[in-house]
């Protein structure tokens, strides 16, 4: 009875299930402060004792044994969804790379088109929409103000890159043999962006260098589109 | 009270991807990530060696969630379609064993939705028990190796004892339960498995342990 007085504090439920675990499992860290404990306290010991009884028991059930038929069913499924996805996924997984190279390069162009912007300055940057890019005044062979064909240029890239988000978003689905063929299309298209941008990134004010990655862009944009709506799906 | 665990913020690192030495020697010597890299990069090789590794771990884990097993075998073998199907995008950015177990922890999470979504005449407690099941039979639950049949029955009443104890547990409980009891799960890996903190795992086994013990205690008389 005095020796229960003197103690303050009991350890936690939760400290006494991990020493009784310690306890009952092989090779387990024996706290010796819990252990100290134990020897004073016979309502922590209680516990302890109790909580290691239904441990044992637990873990006094036997487990199941593997039969060799369960191994040899899960090799044989296995087999099969490998052989299932090797024939599915091949041209699928291509296209999906593909979509994700074209979102990659647009996404390049965007940040790009930042840097586009900031060449231009802030009031350049209020013109938003193609619509009100074609109303700029006409100053270059393009059709175009150089700031404008630039700022379209960045809208397209966005517009690529969404449409290849789309489109990879589709891959789940089986697609039609005209999108796997306007897909490759795309693929080296891609080729050609990255050439013209490489060129651009060498001269950034090249008005001719702009003006290839956009009509390229477009392009790439409508056949992704052409894939997305049509073409079935990837 | 008894979920206010739940609610325990934990800050959890940003998973790192961990080393993985590739394998030396024959692939039975390889670590489970080691193997599974090598599985993810096509070896039908690597990946028998994982199925041949774990299968009983699997098995168990689900039998006791499930308590059929033909269910669970069959839930083992969507566990290891799943390694198939995820091969080519696993990162060792945990133990493999976390990463099986979070798969098999799925899986038997949508089981038990499935049983749930189940018409409520449709008697609950007849399919959990095997009676119903004529190829049940208690003997394939104990080593077969035992001559003496009447210790393994007993054995089997253990089994079955410890899974109807095991039957009045929470979903969450018992989960936790099993893989910290009879999977041999750490605290750590059974909190990224469940994604709950650590104290929340703890305080789990706490009451399961204290809900099974009448059970437990009540088998343990008559055995
Ligand atoms: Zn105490």
């Amino acid at each position: 009875m005095q020796v229960a007085l003197k103690i303050r504090n009991h350890p936690s439920k939760q400290a006494l299930l991990v020493y009784a675990e310690n306890m009952q499992d092989q090779g387990g860290a024996i706290d010796r402060e819990m252990a100290s404990h134990l020897r004073v306290c016979a309502t922590c010991k209680a516990e302890v004792d109790a909580m290691r009884a239904s441990l044992s028991f637990a873990a006094s059930a036997p487990e199941l044994d593997v039969n060799a038929d369960m191994t040899a069913r899960i090799l044989m499924a296995s087999k099969t969804t490998r052989s299932e996805m090797k024939q599915k996924a091949t041209p699928l997984r291509k296209a999906f790379k593909v979509a994700q190279a074209t979102a990659c390069a647009a996404a390049m162009l965007l940040i790009m088109g930042v840097t586009f912007n900031a060449f231009l300055g802030s009031s350049e940057t209020e013109v938003t929409t193609p619509a009100f890019a074609e109303s700029v005044p006409v100053v270059s062979a393009t059709g175009r103000s150089p700031e404008a064909l630039r700022q379209a240029t960045v809208e397209v890239a966005a517009e690529v890159r969404t449409l290849s988000a789309a489109v990879t978003g589709k891959r789940h689905e089986a697609p039609t043999p005209e999108a796997l063929e306007e897909m490759r299309v795309v693929q080296s298209r891609d080729a050609d962006i990255a050439a013209a941008m490489s060129a651009l990134e060498r001269n950034p004010n090249s008005v001719r260098a702009t003006h290839v990655v956009h009509a390229t862009l477009k392009q790439q944009a409508e056949s992704l589109r052409n894939i997305y709506v049509e073409g079935g799906s990837l | 009270m008894a979920e206010g665990m739940e609610n325990v913020v934990q800050l959890k690192p940003e998973p790192t991807l961990r080393v993985v030495e590739r394998g030396e020697g024959p692939l039975r010597d390889w670590t489970d990530e080691a193997l599974m890299l090598e599985h993810g990069k096509g070896s039908e090789e690597a990946y028998s060696v994982l199925v041949h590794r774990h299968q009983r771990g699997v098995l168990n884990y689900t039998y006791r969630m499930v308590q059929n097993r033909h269910i669970a075998e069959e839930l083992t073998q969507e566990v290891f379609l799943a390694l198939v199907k995820n091969g080519a995008r696993y990162q060792p950015t945990a133990k493999f064993t976390t990463y099986l177990y979070t798969i098999a922890s799925n899986i038997v999470s949508k089981e038990w939705a499935r049983r749930k979504r189940r018409p409520k005449f449709f008697s609950l407690s007849s399919w959990w028990n095997q009676e119903d099941d004529e190829s049940f039979n208690p003997l394939d639950h104990v080593g077969d190796e035992k001559a003496n049949v009447l210790a393994a029955f007993q054995r089997g009443e253990i089994s079955e004892a410890v899974n109807e104890a095991l039957r009045h547990l929470p979903e969450h409980q018992r989960e936790t339960f099993v893989l910290r009891r009879f999977q041999d799960l750490s605290y750590e890996e059974i909190s990224e498995v469940l994604e709950v903190p650590v104290g929340t795992i703890k305080s789990r086994i706490v009451r399961a342990e204290r809900a099974l013990r009448p059970y437990l205690e009540k088998y343990r008389e008559y055995v």
